[in-house]
């Protein structure tokens, strides 16, 4: 069994929120982010295996949630505010990675950036009821070639995929990153601990 | 360590399995779109597959070797 340990700086008063939320209380906001990644996720996975595996209509897979709520799925604002908030989560949380973990981490920001790019252009096109390219409805630009649903997948894909790799480095830290870290993310044996 | 990596792995062989299901779907759809969707698709199941692999022949510098083969019992 694994444990966590490290040393924890000092929760002194003189600490900006910014220097916290990067050191004693980072372990706690990544447990907390990573359970919204899953479970949006999840509902990502679950809509697909309606469609390709259940052969569902398109218009009624909406995941999990989305069946018992479906303007969570139509909502344009909820998708850009949901990419929003992955995105400042992801430039708040960075100064607590070091080394490959921060590699990762910040590809998997730039990957998050342009997607939150093609949730705005979804979401103006709602705003002003004006589609661009003459399209029935709002359209992203990648969206001109690829559907929608394997879009999203595609782009939560090339985001779980690097943030996935930055939180392992971070919690299991290469040879001679686990110094740099200000964070308890880190596990540790209990035999290294005694 | 193991543990997160067989929890991660979880969710990566769903994308797998997602992304394999889905190109035998797009088959089925109008040419254009089925260019598109195979293509996602298949880098879809190439990360998930690379990702697996980077966390499974990845070597923490947490504690020895010894402790380490330890925690991974445990």
């Amino acid at each position: 069994m694994s444990a966590a340990t490290c040393a924890i700086p000092d929760q002194s008063s003189q600490m900006s929120w910014m220097e916290k939320i990067n050191g004693p209380y980072h372990k706690q906001a990544l447990w907390i982010y990573t359970a919204i990644v899953l479970a949006h996720w999840s509902e990502h996975l679950a809509q697909a295996i309606q469609i390709y595996v259940l052969g569902w209509p398109i218009p009624e897979s909406r995941g999990v949630v989305g069946l018992w709520f479906p303007w969570m799925v139509t909502s344009e604002a909820l998708h850009y505010g949901y990419a929003l908030v992955m995105l400042i989560a992801f430039w708040i949380l960075r100064k607590g990675f070091v080394g490959q973990s921060y590699t990762w981490w910040m590809i998997a920001f730039w990957i998050q950036f342009w997607h939150h790019i093609e949730h705005a252009l979804l979401q103006g096109q709602a705003i002003f009821q004006h589609n661009l390219f003459g399209s029935p409805v709002p359209v992203s630009i990648l969206q001109l070639v690829i559907p929608r649903v394997e879009l999203h997948l595609f782009y939560n894909t090339v985001v779980f995929v690097p943030m996935v790799l930055a939180m392992f480095y971070h919690m299991f830290p290469l040879p001679g990153e686990e110094a740099h870290q200000g964070c308890s993310c880190a596990w540790q044996t209990r035999a290294t601990r005694a | 360590m193991n543990f997160i990596r067989s929890l991660i792995s979880v969710f990566l062989i769903a994308l797998l399995f997602v992304s394999i299901a889905g190109w035998f779907w797009a088959g089925d759809q109008p040419s254009a779109k089925m260019v598109g969707s195979r293509v996602v698709l298949t880098l879809c199941g190439v990360s998930s597959l690379g990702c697996l692999w980077l966390l499974w022949s990845a070597k923490s510098g947490v504690g020895s070797p010894d402790q380490l083969n330890r925690a991974d019992l445990a």
